[in-house]
């Protein structure tokens, strides 16, 4: 049964209009039985108009509850109420048809008839107003005000205490190592208990209670990176929970979630759906928290409920203020990884990794210098040497293993004051080469495997301040060579076969 | 050369005639001297008269053999060295008959209407259909989707200079009837179908049994719901029945089996539901296992102790010997080479399909609250309805689920083939993936889906007759449409997919430049051993005979013979080890007559535990003959060379026909072929190593540049331009463009050998040889 | 802006970070030499260089390997013993990785949602699950996508052994990070060299003839997938060129070492992998095989663990005394762990709840174990680790930006690790 689209706004008014059938029909009841039975014709006339009143009320009741049903986006859970507003509906009319052929006719039998159907139109008025009141104040609403307030716990998914809460996250601020995924034992055996919801759970939701790296004042986005961080994991919550009926496609309730318009203005239970810093006050969680067979737990019985971990990333999210970030400010986040990057190095990038050899920096955010010439292509190494000098106290690591290196590479190696790290194993490397290391106060890595380096080399292995550890593997040191350096630097790590 | 034609001659000893083989007269596209060509059958040989049956105007011709080509001259002269054409007549090759596809017209109506849903798609979307190709892009199309070759010179000579009008759908009808069909159907499945012909699916598993009965179901065209129906409702030895191979291919895994039925069959992926409820489709945990429930009683061990487990008898005489041999004391298995040596004889007795009574049982950590964990589950069907009158019969249960699964009310069943085998012709399901469809996935056109549904059934799931119907729609001729897979939508129906040949249609490809008449070379039997036993197919394992043809007292006389030669051997190879890893010993006169004795031992009991029932070599027939034809000057190499030569000439041979899957370096395994391990696991990527073949392979470089048939046919050019023509017909089954022409005429007579290997070389780089335009 | 960031290279990379800086900050290049301004917590400074990712296929069963369960009833015939880290016990099936127990980092703790090979398998190889509409890369094409090769000749991305067709391969990435597939380590690489007779010029004029003949094929067909064809030519031409092709041939290898690391096939790979790595090789995956032990589990897991043991042992120490240990990390992984309880053919099934992944090198802290499971290894007790935070834990080695957005050519956004979180504590 179609319902001209005009009518559509006017269908909460069904809540209002039901009303009238109901009092016409006790009107009718009063007026048969309990009035005294004096002056029959003023109350034939009575109760004909009162016949006539309660079809017509019947009937736009009905029109208007069909109107709502589209309007409301409701559906099945309305289907049996909808079948018995037809019964009443018909009762009335057969009611109504009766009660005429009563006063036409006006014999005994028909006089039964319509009270038969009299009797009928009640019962059924009685039903479909029940289930009304069911829809509208919930099951079992007539005895409610006499069961006790019961808590709400969250059905067999206890929340991991240990999983750190976003006010946490707050003061974490001072301590990054905030930042690790453990995931809390309890989380883990009530997610192996919760089998499938963990299966069709995205993986992001593992991710969802980790704090996230604290970012100073200096980032120019208006947003700070870890309520995005908040925001992504509640949004998810709600993709995977809510956008279903209040979404782009439906809204019961009028309620749509999935943009902040809507969001924050809320839906027939008023602009409360989310209110930012005050969780309690916002209907979603409260909502979510309900016992799974509460009538407005969301989402409805019949679908999976929200995982504990979901309901803590909403909370925390509309704890630090439900920021709703848009596009702009989410994809700035992703820049954050940031790195100063300057003219001169890059030049010398491009130069170096033209000849096949490998100059990056030390991280993406670390403007220091590693080289690896060990693959230059042939005949480059020299020219390669050269560029790198450009580095100078920018270089931190350099490999030229396997290479054969011009006798001036190492005349040279003191351009690079704060180099950490050099391999040149495989290299032709010899005693005398290896003090010219000295310099290198900072030379903490020095990898010397297959070379001809003899225990003639130890002093200088000794002489360099910071050098922690030294590979010597398949070169000329021997045994008592490696003994001697390491009883001279104990904490030393001396790699060798 | 000698020696390759000796090592042809060996490789072609195992190359004939399949199984059932009947007598069949071959036609075939002969070439004469000026490159006319005509499609007919040899008749007879007399003089230096040739006599033929034209195949289109049905009349006899003579013609000097003189006045043909060298190849077919050479292949004629072969047939009458091989005892086959006499002065009366031809007595044809000895090929397996591949049953003709039913040519009604009615069927052709069919293809139109077809054409007529995608005009309205197209309408609907706003598009317009793309043009019908050229009969050059066609021919190679045809060519690669019906039977996954490119078309041979003659074959595309022959088909360019018809002028029928309805010559196309000719081609299909004479395609879908040529053993190629097979060939490349086989390929489909056995991607499908995880066959192997290797390891331990192989042997003991039955894999060489099933693929050989694969390709006798696409030869005889079995209806498609019967041969679902015999694999899933399979029963007793490979080589008995080698259905049973589907099962024991997932031997020891009957929950996985049951995913790959339902993925394959219905389109429905439940591994999922395995564990735990599905994510995103509806089926839950408990509907898998009452799935499974159905196949959970068919066992691929047979019950050694059951009464009706054929070798009973024997063994119980067996274990009486043996405790007789140990003082009547009870035998541990280890100790008793009696024993030993006779399990070792029964093995293959160990692997086989029976339909028993075994209860499923929920998982110990079933989460749910539908049932109790390791409750037992009754099996039930996930849609549509099923006979239940008598489920607990093992048997009865697995054939009401086979009934239940290709039934026509299953209109899943239906769906899935309709949809794979659109895909199989334009390259793109009308849903995709093909194997996960669920209640809301929807057909580009659900009208022609629908329609092709009413179409399968129609045709009674004769897939031979429902491709044709498709072959001939105006759909299948029209120019190919790039799909990108990272837009969705942005294909319309405008026409059949651009794809990148499958790795068998490359090698195939590839083999037919080398070897025209390559359809019909068979691989008549794989072998496969496992644990010494050995495996061949079209015979049963020794054992099996003997339970057949001796007597309890017989088996076990020889068994106790083996068992000494078991013992002996068993004794020696710890010696032998001994000498082996002990240089000195290895050389000394004792070592060297320890490992002789322990090779002899070896080879004893390895003899009486495969015994050569059947005493002939398969001797050779045929097949020799089409290698001979275009294999006469290979480059002469010596030494390492020449051997790797040699074994890769042996090895031209259609991809169904060799072992399943390649091993791996293998070109088809470069180019992408399935390993097998997953359904539908074959990939059409490009990777460098396949550039690095094509660019420096001696079969590039050497073998396809001088010795492949459209070189042969070439050297009998007269003009250049004749000769690179007949280059790129061979190659890329077109016509060299005028520039073309030009630019290489030069080259030509320069240096025609350089040339000639530079042409072939750059078309064989061309990517327009790997695509499917 | 983001399309450029697909085929981020090492230079472009640069690019980019100018471009963020100044959208930022509102610095560019006038900031020259300026320290950083802060460090992102998902990305630092790169441990590790390379990756040799050891991949048992199939699903090892962890209670028989690195996670042994001496009390569970159907632990079977297996013991545990001790390694040469106090208080640490693996498996018999594994002495000599017992020995170097210092070097390794054992998680117990992983726990997968995939179940069956194929699927756990993609899991575990690009952190999404598997899709009909987009193929995502794999750890290999990330690395050399976003921080580059690092011998320009050589391919950045190997596989060898498994098939041609494995998973986690180049995805919506471009093809030219495809892994290189070897299916055998000894046969080196084939048709590497010209034919011969064939020289430098004639090459150019055969490839400017195979030009020719496509020219209005090109034209008729710009498809992804032909053009994929021109940059596999492209690379191919790199490598016939290549100085460092040695790399490949075993032969050139002292027979010592080849003892140490075994005569089997796997063996032969690792020692392959170690040269490649050597030769600037910065990801190389390894298969192994056969794991999937539904039958006989014990005697499987035996045969198999035998050439693993031997073979991952001898490559440890290679790195350790080359000092290419401390930027190369080894990973031993798997799609899945195997069922506590034996089946009726004395088999474990496949268990995602709980199974067990290795570390090693690369900057991860040797010597230690992470997370644990139950008494009898059915599910995770604590710290769990999820298939995604696992390869974030990876990348987070090779300093690749974690949270990094990347978007498909169909627009759609991907991070390397699926938002996983990187273990920290390993490191």
């Amino acid at each position: 049964m179609t319902i001209p689209d005009f009518l559509y706004p006017f269908g909460p008014l069904h809540i209002v209009f039901l009303h009238l059938p109901i009092g016409g029909l006790i009107a009718i009841w009063f007026v048969l039985f309990v009035l005294p039975n004096q002056g029959q014709k003023h109350k034939d006339s009575v109760i004909g108009l009162l016949h006539l009143f309660l079809v017509f009320s019947t009937a736009l009741t009905i029109i208007l509850g069909l109107a709502y049903e589209v309007y409301g986006q409701y559906e099945e859970e309305l289907e049996l109420h909808e079948l018995w507003a037809y019964i009443f509906g018909g009762a009335v009319l057969v009611n109504f048809v009766l009660y005429w052929l009563h006063r036409v006719a006006g014999g005994n039998k028909t006089k039964l008839l319509y009270f038969l159907s009299l009797i009928v139109a009640t019962v059924a008025m009685l039903v479909t107003a029940h289930q009304g009141g069911e829809l509208v104040h919930g099951k079992g609403f007539l005895v409610k005000p006499f069961r006790g307030v019961e808590e709400a716990p969250i059905v067999n998914q206890p929340v991991a205490p240990e999983t750190p809460a976003p006010q946490v996250q707050v003061v974490e601020v001072e301590k990054p190592e905030g930042g690790s995924v453990e995931v809390s034992p309890e989380m883990d055996d009530s997610m192996v208990e919760m089998g499938d919801r963990m299966m069709d759970m995205d993986m992001d939701m593992m991710a969802v209670p980790t704090p996230v790296a604290p970012v100073p004042e200096v980032n120019a986005s208006t947003v700070s990176n870890e309520s995005i961080e908040l925001y992504e994991a509640a949004e998810l919550v709600f993709k995977n929970n809510c956008y279903n009926c209040h979404g782009a496609t439906k809204q019961k309730g009028n309620l749509r979630l999935d943009n902040e318009g809507s969001a924050f203005s809320g839906g027939d239970s008023g602009p409360v759906s989310i209110v930012p810093h005050d969780v309690e006050g916002s209907l979603v969680v409260e909502r979510m928290r309900l016992p799974r067979d509460h009538d407005d737990a969301m989402p409805p019985e019949k679908k999976p409920p929200v995982s504990a971990e979901g309901i803590e990333a909403v909370i925390a999210w509309i704890q630090v203020g439900a920021i709703w970030p848009d596009m702009r400010e989410r994809d700035k986040r992703m820049l954050k990884y940031v790195e100063i990057d300057d003219e001169q190095t890059a030049a010398i990038f491009e130069k170096v990794n033209a000849i096949g050899a490998k100059a990056e920096y030390n991280s993406w955010d670390d403007a220091r210098v590693r080289v690896d010439l060990s693959f230059t292509d042939t005949g480059q190494l020299e020219r390669a040497i050269e560029l790198i000098n450009g580095f100078g106290d920018k270089l931190i690591w350099l490999d030229v293993s396997g290479r054969e290196l011009p006798k001036t590479f190492y005349k040279q190696i003191n351009k690079f004051p704060n180099l950490e790290r050099l391999h040149i194993d495989g290299t032709d490397v010899n005693d005398t080469d290896l003090k010219a290391l000295s310099y290198l106060s900072k030379l903490s890595y020095l990898n010397l495997f297959d070379t001809r380096v003899t225990d003639d080399s130890v002093a200088a292995l000794l002489a360099l301040p910071s050098l922690q550890k030294v590979f010597l593997g398949e070169s000329k040191v021997t045994k008592a060579g490696v003994q001697k350096l390491m009883k001279a630097k104990p904490d030393m790590e001396v790699i060798h076969q | 050369m000698l020696s390759i034609k000796k090592s042809i001659f060996y490789a072609t000893l195992t190359i004939i005639v399949g199984i059932t083989s009947t007598l069949s007269v071959s036609a075939r596209i002969f070439t004469n001297l000026e490159g006319k060509t005509i499609d007919a059958e040899l008749n007879s040989f007399e003089g230096d008269q040739v006599r033929f049956k034209n195949l289109a105007d049905g009349r006899i011709y003579k013609l000097p053999l003189a006045t043909l080509s060298l190849k077919d001259q050479s292949f004629i002269r072969n047939e009458q060295k091989a005892g086959r054409l006499t002065l009366t007549g031809y007595k044809g090759l000895n090929l397996p008959v591949v049953s003709p596809v039913k040519k009604s017209d009615l069927h052709i109506n069919a293809s139109q209407q077809i054409d007529q849903f995608l005009a309205i798609y197209q309408q609907s979307k706003g598009v317009k259909p793309e043009s019908i190709v050229d009969d050059a892009t066609y021919l190679r199309r045809a060519y690669l989707k019906i039977i996954g070759r490119i078309p041979t010179h003659a074959e595309a000579v022959h088909f360019l200079d018809n002028a029928t009008p309805d010559k196309r759908r000719q081609l299909v009808d004479k395609l879908l009837d040529s053993p190629g069909y097979v060939s490349h159907n086989f390929n489909l499945w056995a991607d499908v179908l995880r066959v192997k012909t290797t390891g331990r699916e192989g042997s003991r598993f039955g894999g060489i049994f099933y693929a050989q009965w694969l390709k006798d179901q696409l030869r005889e065209n079995v209806p498609y719901d019967e041969f679902v129906a015999s694999l899933i409702t399979a029963e007793g030895y490979p080589w008995d029945n080698p259905a049973t191979a589907y099962y024991l291919r997932d031997f020891g895994m009957p929950l996985d089996n049951m995913s790959m039925t339902a993925q394959i069959f219905l389109g429905t992926q439940l591994q999922c539901a395995q564990c735990h409820n599905h994510p995103t489709d509806k089926w839950t945990q408990k509907e898998f296992y009452e799935l499974s429930a159905f196949t959970y009683g068919i066992s691929t061990r047979m019950d050694q102790k059951s009464p009706n487990f054929k070798a009973q008898p024997v063994m119980k005489k067996i274990q009486e010997l043996a405790r007789k041999e140990n003082g009547g004391k009870k035998v541990k298995y280890n100790d008793n080479y009696t024993m030993r040596a006779a399990k070792e004889f029964m093995q293959p007795l160990q692997w086989g399909v029976e339909h028993v009574q075994k209860p499923l049982k929920l998982p110990h950590d079933y989460q749910y609250d539908d049932s109790p964990p390791k409750s037992v589950v009754e099996p039930s069907i996930l849609f549509g309805e099923l006979d239940t009158t008598e489920l607990h019969n093992p048997t009865a249960r697995v054939e009401s689920y086979a009934d239940w699964m290709v039934s026509r009310n299953n209109d899943r069943f239906t769906k899935v083939i309709a949809n794979r085998m659109w895909k199989h012709v334009m390259g793109k399901g009308l849903i995709e993936p093909v194997d996960n469809l669920t209640d809301e996935s929807l057909a580009e056109s659900p009208e022609l889906m629908a329609f092709l549904e009413s179409l399968m059934k129609g045709v009674d799931y004769d897939l031979k007759q429902y491709l044709r119907v498709l072959y001939n729609t105006d759909h299948f001729q029209r120019t190919a449409v790039i799909d990108n897979p990272d837009l969705d939508d942005d294909y319309n129906l405008e026409g059949p997919i651009f794809q990148r040949m499958s790795s068998e249609q490359i090698w195939d490809s590839i083999a037919t430049l080398m070897t025209p008449d390559i359809d019909q070379i068979f691989q008549q039997s794989y072998t496969a051993s496992n644990q010494g036993n050995l495996y061949e197919t079209g015979k049963r394992p020794a054992v099996a005979v003997f339970l057949e043809e001796k007597t309890p007292a017989e088996f076990v006389d020889y068994i106790k013979v083996f068992a000494g030669k078991y013992k002996a051997y068993n004794e020696l190879r710890s010696d032998a080890s001994a000498v082996k890893n002990d240089p000195k010993l290895k050389n000394s006169e004792e070592g060297k007559e320890i490992l002789h004795t322990y090779r002899e031992a070896t080879t004893e009991w390895r003899a009486m535990l495969n015994p050569n029932l059947d005493g002939d070599a398969d001797e050779e027939q045929m097949g020799m003959s089409m290698m001979m034809s275009n294999t006469q000057m290979l480059p002469e190499r010596r030494g390492k060379g020449k051997k790797f030569q040699e074994k890769w000439m042996k090895g031209i041979r259609r991809a169904s026909e060799l072992q399943s899957p390649q091993a791996s370096g293998h070109l088809l395994e470069v180019f992408g072929q399935s390993d097998r391990m997953l359904i539908e696991n074959a990939d059409d990527g490009g990777n460098v190593l396949q550039a690095l073949f094509l660019m420096n392979s001696w079969q590039t470089n050497g073998l396809l540049a001088s010795n492949s048939a459209p070189v042969v046919e070439a050297r009998l050019a007269e003009t250049v331009e004749q000769k690179i023509e007949t280059l790129y017909i061979g190659f890329l089954s077109r016509k060299p463009t005028q520039a073309e022409t030009d630019a290489l005429i030069e080259y030509y007579k320069k240096d025609p050998r350089k040339a000639r290997e530079r042409i072939i070389w750059a078309m064989m780089n061309t990517q327009q040889f790997l695509f499917i335009q | 802006m983001y399309d450029e960031l697909n085929q981020m290279d090492e230079l472009s990379r640069r690019k980019f970070i100018q471009y963020s800086a100044k959208a930022l900050l509102g610095v560019g290049l006038s900031s020259v030499g300026q320290t950083p301004m802060w460090a992102s917590e998902v990305v630092r400074k790169a441990t590790a260089k390379n990756v040799i990712y050891i991949y048992l296929s199939g699903g090892m069963s962890h209670i028989d390997t690195f996670d042994p369960k001496p009390d569970w009833k159907d632990q079977g015939p297996v013991q545990p013993i001790d390694t040469n880290v106090s208080g640490i016990q693996i498996s018999e099936y594994l002495p000599s990785l017992a020995k170097r127990m210092d070097k390794l980092a054992i998680i117990r703790s992983m726990y997968s949602n995939q179940g069956a090979h194929e699927q756990g398998n993609y899991f575990m190889h690009t952190s999404y699950e598997k899709r009909g509409t987009i193929r995502h890369p794999g750890l290999g094409a990330w690395l050399n996508s976003m921080s580059g090769k690092t011998n320009s000749t050589l391919p950045g991305n190997v596989r060898i052994g498994g098939s041609n067709n494995a998973q986690g391969g180049a995805g919506y990435l471009d093809s030219k990070y495809e892994p290189l597939h070897l299916g055998d380590p000894n046969a080196g690489l084939p048709h590497i060299n010209r034919y011969h007779g064939v020289d430098e010029t004639e090459m150019q004029e055969r490839m400017a003839l195979a030009e020719m003949m496509d020219l209005s094929f090109h034209q008729k067909y710009p498809s992804k997938k032909v053009r994929a064809y021109s940059d596999v030519y492209e690379e191919a031409m790199k490598l016939m060129s290549s100085k460092d092709l040695a790399a490949f041939d075993l032969s050139k290898e002292p027979s010592l070492s080849r003892k140490l690391y075994g005569e089997s096939r796997f063996g032969k790979s690792c020692l392959l992998a170690r040269r490649l790595v050597e030769h600037g090789v910065r990801f190389v995956e390894l298969t192994l095989g056969g794991w999937d032990t539904h039958n006989d589990n014990h005697d499987n897991v035996a045969q198999l663990t035998n050439p693993m043991d031997q073979s991952v042992s001898a490559l440890l120490d290679d790195l350790y005394y080359r000092g290419l240990l401390d930027e190369t990390l080894v990973v031993i992984g798997t799609e899945f762990g195997r069922t506590p309880e034996l089946n009726a053919n004395s088999g474990r099934n496949h268990h995602p709840n709980a199974f067990t992944c290795v570390l090693a090198g690369g900057g991860v802290k040797g010597g230690q174990v992470y997370g644990s499971t139950d008494e009898r290894g059915h599910s995770i007790a604590e710290n769990g680790v999820t298939v995604p935070n696992f390869n974030a834990t990876i990348a987070y080695a090779l300093g690749l930006p974690l949270d990094k957005v990347v978007h498909s050519p169909s627009g759609r956004p991907f991070q390397i690790a699926h938002k996983g979180q990187p273990v920290k504590a390993l490191f």
